[in-house]
């Protein structure tokens, strides 16, 4: 990955400043099943599409943020918080 | 020597001779030659043997293009001779090639070829099984392209290389015409420009053109040599411009990611907008021995006699187009050398070449519409044939920017098309022809770049296109070999038959028959194989183009792009004063800490007797502040600290929600509102994420903030560690007024500190944590006032006896990423009890459904200590694992922790241990092995 990422707070600055921090799920209550944790803790949805995923500027501001990214395209949008 | 006189396009200067070796021979040049062009003159025409029927090549395309002037130049394998500025006794060898590239005996291969069809070492020598061995040795004797010589290893930083990274308006890769208009367009508008030409000279083609033409910058005609150096002028004299010569750009990534070597330097260039004007070169024809040497492109002809003035040919055969051929016979007439004929592509084309080490003749004929040839053809005799059969683009890193392909009309190659938003492409590469319209379109694609328009040349024609016609690249007949790939020997022959045999896509048939697949990449040939491929499939309709393009375009060394690895390293804030007390320094993570300082079972018994002091400056140091503080570290520790009173420290254990243990440390209650953590050395980068991830999302009033480097630490642990602290001016360090497990700010040395009483090593001791700054005192007074009580520094290797004594696991070393904290004994430290936190389901899961395997201490009997990861063997198999095992001089045996499956966990199972060729024995023990009570720690 070559991209550069548009960090909330600092700008438009080169991946390698940043922490990939997964796609954005929902965890499951702690009464929910096993299946539904199983699914929390081992599958992504490895969308063709756009998605939603937390970044971690390392070497920036130091902040997770959340944006869409065309995972075809590698384009950005900021996400809603 | 064959040289022309002096003429003002020539870049030698026969003033100026100089002199190195080839295979021995000394050979003559001049300054400004290039090796490539220096040989030739000197008469040298065979440069290397081909890489799998070590047939003889020379000079093809004199750009660097073409696999066939690699030598071995100074110790460097596969150097590119023929750009590749020529310098006074260097050493230069052949390749691929016993005794020498004009007498190679391994020649004969070419007669046995009919034993290696395509992709012959996946099929034949299969059976007997023993054929394989003994044939590979040959294969990989036989075959290859240089050899690398292994160099000491010089440490880390001791190599030349280095990267530089840069972010720019506005890129221009390119010093032609096109890249140049681009280039002064953009900087006149004010905008900052990189110019990166791959030669030693800006100009491109125009450096070779001794024809005249229109000068874009107006004025009368000139040869293009001179339009070509004027230029460059503008372009140097431009301050908005920064020129990088001999640069090659080898990698065009998403972001407009540029990466470029330039000697032994890595370009990183991340570039807002990009001019792509890399040219073009003559397509290659294929006949019957069309790799002979004295057979090449029209460009490397002109470079050799224009820009070297060399000539060594007397008689030449042209193959160039109804328009261009004429010119083109002039330009040789004009050099000296006879034009035996013109043939008009594609009206009349080669059959074959004869001659066995150069070629000595070729066999034309005219075709008819379909590409036929009429009648047997006719003999001319020749040293010279001069291909000029029309251009593929030198597209190689718009493929990598992910550009489509598409054909033209009059055009038997794939052109560019698609480009991604950002880049641009101007000039010979997009299909321009013309000085005028190169120069224009360079200043165009500059102009639309700076307005944030798409690019202008190259998009795609509408409509469905038909494949390139593979007859205007291969001459028709069957016979004799017909190589498209340079690099492999890849023949005509051998792409037909690995369709027939099913690989009839072309990504397929490249990795199968490996065309394509050598030092070029694909410059050559990649285009005639995409043809061949879709007439031989009956493809009337443009599918899949081009294979894929990866970086690099162009070879570049290893070293080059090893540049840009630096090793961090960190010291903690004593290194200096633990190199003075003798420490031996080991790597631990990025971190430098003492592994021990001489008698490391010295150091063990100061712990146990008197006292011991170790660095712990490394331990990750968060700081946790806000009303959410406590609540933050409820739901990410295991354990509950909304309830830790202030001035008290718990350990902490960190899981995931699949109940994994990710890290341990001590967290200790500053106030209401703020907590002090400490983490593991390697992961303290990794917990503050984990913890600021939390709170982003569950604790919007908890702030994690990283201290590691502010502080030095140290632990002080043993008997005396009282009485030392005391004569430092500690406070009151007695159990009533610093209990077991308490923590204070306090003054130590003169320095606030902050203590806290807690026990990794098994031992009454303070872990101090203090300015960095002020740690080089510290230890200096600390080292005066323990010197009476035998305090005794003590490392890493003292602390793992110490703290197996103890039976604490080490995160990382005695865990894995599949354990759990039930698994190694710590349910303890697990509040099932408390609300909802990261790993309550699974942990509450694991409970009835407990893990395979369980973590268990040992003993061994005798001596021996079984190494870190030696197996536990139960009748010949492997059932369990030691994680850890030392001797402990206390207890005056080999202890350890080992993987045992659960139901094989009892006390006192008679163990066995393998690692290497060693088998002790020993049993399983109760853990802790010192002092399981802990009344130790709180004297």
């Amino acid at each position: 990955m070559a991209i550069k990422i548009p960090c909330v707070h600092c700008g438009l600055r080169d991946v390698d400043e940043f922490r990939f921090g997964g796609e954005l799920r929902s965890r499951p209550a702690f009464e929910a099943g096993k299946e539904a944790w199983a699914d929390y803790n081992f599958m992504r949805h490895n969308t063709a599409g756009i998605e939603t995923e937390w970044w971690f500027h390392r070497l920036g501001c130091g902040q997770w943020f959340k944006l869409e990214r065309d995972t075809r395209s590698n384009l950005f949008t900021p996400a809603a918080k | 020597m064959s040289r022309l006189p002096a003429a003002p396009s020539q870049r030698i200067d026969p003033a100026k001779p100089l002199s190195f070796k080839f295979d021995g021979k000394s050979i003559q040049g001049f300054e400004g030659d290039t090796f490539g062009s220096a040989l030739q003159a000197a008469g040298v025409d065979i440069f290397s043997r081909s890489f799998k029927y070590h047939r003889p090549r020379g000079l093809y395309c004199m750009t660097g293009s073409c696999p066939n002037c690699l030598v071995e130049v100074d110790g460097v394998p596969s150097v590119r001779s023929c750009n590749v500025k020529a310098c006074e006794g260097a050493v230069l060898k052949s390749q691929n090639a016993w005794p020498s590239p004009k007498y190679d005996v391994m020649r004969a291969l070419d007669f046995f070829s009919f034993l290696m069809p395509v992709g012959f070492y996946y099929k034949t020598f299969i059976r007997p099984k023993l054929a394989w061995p003994l044939v590979e040795k040959f294969i990989r004797r036989a075959a290859g392209l240089g050899v690398l010589k292994p160099v000491a290893n010089t440490g880390h930083g001791a190599h030349e290389n280095d990267a530089v990274h840069r972010s720019i308006d506005l890129a221009v890769v390119g010093g032609g015409p096109a890249g140049i208009a681009a280039a002064l367009k953009a900087a006149d508008a004010g905008k900052q420009v990189l110019l990166l030409e791959r030669e030693q000279h800006l100009g491109g083609h125009l450096k070779h053109q001794v024809v005249e033409m229109a000068n874009p910058l107006g004025g009368q005609s000139q040869a293009g040599h001179v339009i070509g150096k004027a230029l460059a002028e503008k372009a140097l004299a431009h301050k908005g411009i920064e020129v990088l010569l001999g640069t090659e750009a080898f990698g065009l990534f998403e972001g407009n990611l540029l990466t470029a070597g330039q000697g032994k330097r890595l370009w990183k260039i991340r570039a807002e907008q990009m001019v792509v004007a890399t040219g073009r070169m003559q397509q290659q024809l294929v006949f019957e021995n069309s790799d002979l040497p004295g057979i090449m492109l029209a460009d490397a002809l002109r470079r050799l006699l224009n820009t070297y003035g060399v000539k060594t040919w007397k008689k030449a055969v042209v193959v160039s187009s109804q328009e261009r051929g004429p010119a083109l016979a002039e330009e040789l007439k004009s050099a000296g050398i006879e034009v035996a004929a013109v043939l008009e592509h594609p009206r009349q084309s080669i059959l074959s070449a004869k001659g066995f080490s150069h070629v000595q003749g070729v066999v034309v004929a005219d075709l008819d519409a379909d590409g036929r040839a009429h009648g047997p053809g006719k003999s001319i005799a020749c040293d010279l044939v001069v291909l000029d059969a029309g251009w593929d683009p030198t597209a190689a890193l718009l493929g990598q920017a992910g550009c489509g392909w598409q054909s033209k009309a009059g055009s038997a190659s794939l052109w560019p098309c698609d480009l991604a938003p950002g880049i641009h492409a101007a000039g010979h590469v997009s299909g321009a022809d013309g000085l005028q319209e190169v120069y224009g379109q360079g200043a165009q694609a500059a102009e639309n770049a700076l307005q944030g328009k798409p690019d202008a040349w190259s998009v795609r024609n509408a409509g469905p296109q038909s494949p390139p016609d593979v007859g205007l690249r291969i001459s028709p007949g069957e016979d004799g070999k017909k190589i498209l790939c340079l690099c492999e020997d890849v023949t005509e022959k051998d792409v037909l038959n690995a369709v027939k045999e099913g690989y009839d896509e072309i990504e397929l048939l490249k990795r199968y028959t490996t065309v394509s697949m050598g030092p070029c990449q694909g410059k050559v040939c990649s285009v005639t194989a995409s043809a061949l491929c879709s007439r031989a499939t009956g493809q009337t309709v443009l599918r899949e183009g081009m294979t894929t393009m990866r970086p690099p375009a162009t070879p570049i060394s290893l070293g080059v792009l090893g540049a840009v690895k630096h090793h961090p390293t960190k010291y903690t804030p004593l290194h200096q004063a633990n190199l003075d007390a003798g420490a031996k320094m080991t790597d631990l993570g990025e971190w430098k800490r003492p592994l021990h300082y001489g008698d490391i079972a010295a150091e063990c018994m100061a712990v146990h007797e008197a006292a011991g002091v170790i660095d712990v400056s490394s331990l990750g140091k968060l700081v946790v502040q806000g009303k959410d503080a406590g609540a933050l570290l409820d739901f990410s520790y295991t354990h509950r600290f909304s309830d830790l009173k202030i001035g008290r420290v718990r350990y902490g254990l960190m899981c995931d929600d699949s109940g994994t243990i990710l890290d341990d440390g001590t967290i200790s209650r500053v106030s209401d509102d703020e907590y002090f953590i400490t983490t593991t050395s390697g992961n303290v980068a990794f917990v503050e994420q984990w913890l600021k991830w939390w709170a982003s999302v569950k604790f919007p009033c908890a702030h994690v903030t990283n201290v590691t480097a502010a502080y030095g630490a140290v632990n002080v642990a043993g008997p005396k560690a009282r009485e030392v602290l005391k004569a430092l001016g500690a406070p009151d360090l007695s159990s009533e007024a610093f209990p077991y497990m308490a923590t204070q700010l306090a003054q130590v040395a003169g320095l606030e500190c902050r203590m806290m009483r807690i026990g990794f090593v098994g031992e009454t001791g303070w872990e101090i944590h203090f300015p960095a700054e002020a740690a080089e005192q510290l230890w200096a007074r600390l080292m005066e006032a323990g010197k009476p009580h035998g305090l005794r520094p003590f490392g890493l290797e003292a602390q793992r006896v110490l703290r197996l004594q103890k039976g604490h696991v080490i995160i990382g070393v005695d865990t894995d990423g599949m354990t759990n904290p039930l698994q190694v004994d710590m349910k303890w430290a697990v509040k099932l009890e408390k609300p909802d936190f990261v790993g309550k389901a699974a942990l509450t899961r694991s409970l009835k459904e407990p893990a395979p395997l369980t973590l268990v201490g040992f003993t061994v009997d005798g001596n021996k200590v079984p190494g870190d990861g030696g197996s536990i063997v139960e009748a010949g198999l492997p059932i369990g694992r030691v994680t850890s095992a030392r001797y402990s001089p206390k207890l005056g045996k080999t202890i350890g922790l080992a993987w045992m499956p659960s139901a094989k966990t009892e006390l006192g199972r008679n163990l066995e241990f393998r690692w290497d060729d060693l088998s002790v024995s020993g049993k399983i023990a109760e853990r802790p092995f010192y002092d399981p009570e802990g009344a130790r720690l709180k004297l």
